[in-house]
């Protein structure tokens, strides 16, 4: 396992593709990783994969389509659909929108790629893989950092493995090649990581668990860090702990209403404890902890407080 | 409208949807078991229920084929069975090709494990599939459904006319040279050689002609396909059935359930429930720490210490009372929005996992006070 990204940006990879079970705030770690290098001056893409669309909101503008669009300094930001993918893709290896229309847009044709398992998710990835590689008007990179949000689980390893199936099922043809150069790309530790993110509970834990190992063991990725999201700290030592319990037997009132919501803090904190014991236990040093932020809608302020966790070594 | 305990009480099929993280699989657990305690012979269709639910429930070994859970305390019957998700194609095909010879001769065709694994909505169907199947045995009065996560909870409800459209898309048909196409009076506009060479461009020749020869294998099978998804639609639109909303009280609930219930509504369905779950315990703050630090003193704490934790402690109440009056008002909004339509209940957060039947049971109680006792 390699160590964590040093602080220079030197030799970093410049694809990070973050992924993990529905709801556990992927999305947020994701511009919360962009935030953090775009703040130190590297141009940032974040591409948003088949993802519900919450960075328009967040800065306080409409919604991020197909276009990329820039947020903030160094920050740019877009959604890739796999509509829009197949038409950019196929027009660039048709050389003609018109021939483009007039064969995949063509009703009976589109209902028959729909079935092509796996081309628009190639297509997609294609994209992606196409802003790693492009150069800017210098001949330089233009995106010094592409962070793919990446579908949950489910489909995000069904996306990962696209590129591994078609490489091996076929011989010639675009999409082998494409598949190829992704693969190339996707393998290469020095190039891209692939970022989990986790919340401190049972079923998202072990499925964290079991995705990192297929992602390393069958699909040969490399891994990067685990987020864990939403942690709770227990402010309670077992003294106190005892005193609180004590207290509450006999607490009344608003008293015993602050007595209580400290035992369930206590006892919540303890649980993901447990939780967090196993992830050190499978991830060591690769694991990031964000705390769990006393807001219910994130602001841009909230995450760049996340942000600024990502750089912090771990507490032992 | 019905309250969610007469849904509970009548329905012969709930279907609950939410995203990832809300507690849907605890929730179907305990609608089912609520229904089990009043009498009725229900079935919770589950998903990978999470290793502790499971063995609380009693379900460690839980497969694909229905387990009755021993409970005296039911005056119903209660029984769970779990989807499996991984290869939700090979139980679709044992069903539709019997003979394990041919079957074999299709698996070992080297598109069909890409193919089963990873066709769009397979998983969808299969679950819609075996809905369809445990709900008209007889066997049961109730099938509560667990859906697999989705971005959209529609994705379950479109599954079996996508795959359908798919597998029996009159274009690939005509692209294989059958005669559907011409019958169905397609016009493609272009010429067939046209389409062939440019997408063999993409996918090369040979890749082309041997996926639209398994397509057309895979379509030929699917013939009685078309009677079954139209029977399941119907089944999920039918009067029986009920759709229950889950969500957990986040920012963007309100936004969610109104996409999540008008997807299901134009769809012909009918949401008839919205349980807003993992809500924070409303938390009363002191108006000082003076009672607070007495309490704790008295618990043995010095003078000082007593002093430093209640301030400590009031400070993360005052936190925690944030986060439910936040809970609070996202449920009121909600209310406001669907309690004339929906049966709207809440279900407080708990500081662990639900694990236990115990703790199982404690939400059925706050759920349904009368009948869970």
């Amino acid at each position: 396992m390699r160590d964590a990204p040093n602080k220079t940006g030197v030799g970093e990879p410049r694809f990070l593709l973050v992924t993990g079970k529905g709801g556990v705030g992927k999305s947020t770690v994701a511009l919360a990783l962009a935030r953090q290098a775009s703040r130190r001056g590297r141009r940032v893409l974040l591409m948003q994969l088949h993802t519900q669309d919450r960075l328009g909101q967040l800065f306080g503008r409409s919604e991020v389509g197909t276009e990329i669009v820039e947020l903030a300094p160094c920050l740019s930001a877009v959604s890739v659909t796999a509509q829009e993918a197949m038409q950019e893709y196929g027009t660039m290896i048709l050389r003609s929108k018109l021939l483009y229309r007039a064969v995949f847009e063509n009703q009976t044709v589109s209902r028959f790629l729909k079935v092509i398992p796996g081309l628009p998710e190639l297509l997609m990835l294609g994209k992606a893989y196409h802003h790693e590689r492009e150069l800017g008007t210098n001949g330089r990179h233009r995106w010094d950092l592409i962070i793919v949000d990446a579908p949950a689980t489910g489909h995000g390893l069904y996306l990962l493995r696209i590129p591994i199936v078609i490489t091996s099922a076929l011989r010639v043809g675009h999409m082998v090649d494409e598949a190829k150069n992704m693969l190339a790309l996707l393998r290469n530790p020095d190039r891209c990581r692939i970022e989990l993110v986790t919340l401190p509970e049972e079923m998202p834990v072990s499925e964290t668990i079991e995705l990192a190992t297929t992602l390393t063991d069958e699909l040969e990725l490399p891994l990067g860090r685990i987020f864990v999201n939403q942690l709770v700290a227990s402010d309670l030592t077992e003294p106190e702990r005892v005193a609180v319990v004590s207290a509450e037997r006999t607490a009344v009132g608003a008293e015993r209403s602050v007595l209580g919501a400290a035992l369930f803090r206590h006892e919540r904190a303890t649980a993901q404890h447990r939780q967090i014991e196993e992830l050190e236990r499978r991830f060591g040093n690769q694991l990031r902890r964000f705390p769990r932020l006393p807001v219910q809608a994130l602001t841009l302020a909230d995450v760049d407080r996340l942000a600024d966790l990502i750089d912090l070594p771990e507490q032992p | 409208m019905q309250t969610l305990e007469q849904l509970v009480g009548s329905a012969r099929i709930l279907v609950c949807v939410g995203r990832g993280g809300v507690g849907k699989t605890t929730m179907s657990a305990l609608l089912a078991r609520q229904a089990a305690a009043s009498g009725r012979r229900a079935l919770v269709l589950t998903i990978d229920p999470a290793r502790r639910l499971a063995d609380a429930l009693g379900i460690a070994a839980l497969t694909d084929e229905p387990v009755r859970l021993a409970d005296p305390t039911l005056s119903g019957e209660m029984w769970a069975a779990m989807l499996k998700t991984d290869e939700p194609f090979a139980a679709i095909l044992r069903r539709r090709m019997p003979d394990p010879a041919e079957r074999a001769s299709l698996e070992a065709n080297r598109f069909y494990r890409f193919f089963a694994t990873s066709l769009a909505g397979a998983h969808e169907l299969a679950a819609a599939e075996r809905l369809h199947d445990l709900a008209t045995c007889g066997r049961y009065d109730l099938v509560v459904l667990d859906t697999p996560p989705a971005l959209h909870a529609s994705d379950f409800l479109d599954a079996p006319k996508r795959f359908h459209d798919a597998l029996d898309s009159a274009a690939f048909h005509w692209l294989t040279g059958g005669k559907s196409g011409g019958r169905r009076g397609i016009r493609i506009g272009v010429g067939l050689g046209l389409v062939q060479k440019t997408l063999s461009r993409f996918t090369g020749a040979e890749f082309l002609s041997e996926l639209t020869e398994f397509l057309s294998q895979m379509s030929a099978l699917m013939e009685g396909f078309k009677t079954r998804a139209a029977e399941t639609t119907a089944l999920i639109r039918s009067e029986e059935a009920h759709f229950v909303l889950i969500t957990a009280p986040a920012s963007d609930a309100p936004q969610s359930v109104s996409e999540s219930a008008e997807a299901m509504q134009s769809r012909g369905c009918r949401v008839s429930a919205l349980i807003v779950n993992r809500m924070m315990p409303p938390v009363a703050l002191p108006a000082d720490t003076r009672a607070l630090t007495a309490l704790l003193q008295e618990a043995g704490l010095s003078n000082k210490a007593a002093g430093a934790l209640s301030e400590r402690l009031r400070d993360s109440a005052a936190e925690a009372s944030r986060f439910a009056e936040s809970d609070e008002a996202m449920l009121r909004q909600l209310e406001q929005r669907w309690a004339s339509t929906l049966a709207v209940e809440a279900v407080r957060a708990f500081p662990q996992e639900v694990s236990s039947l115990a703790a199982l049971d404690a939400i059925r109680a706050a759920l349904f006070p009368e009948r869970a006792r």
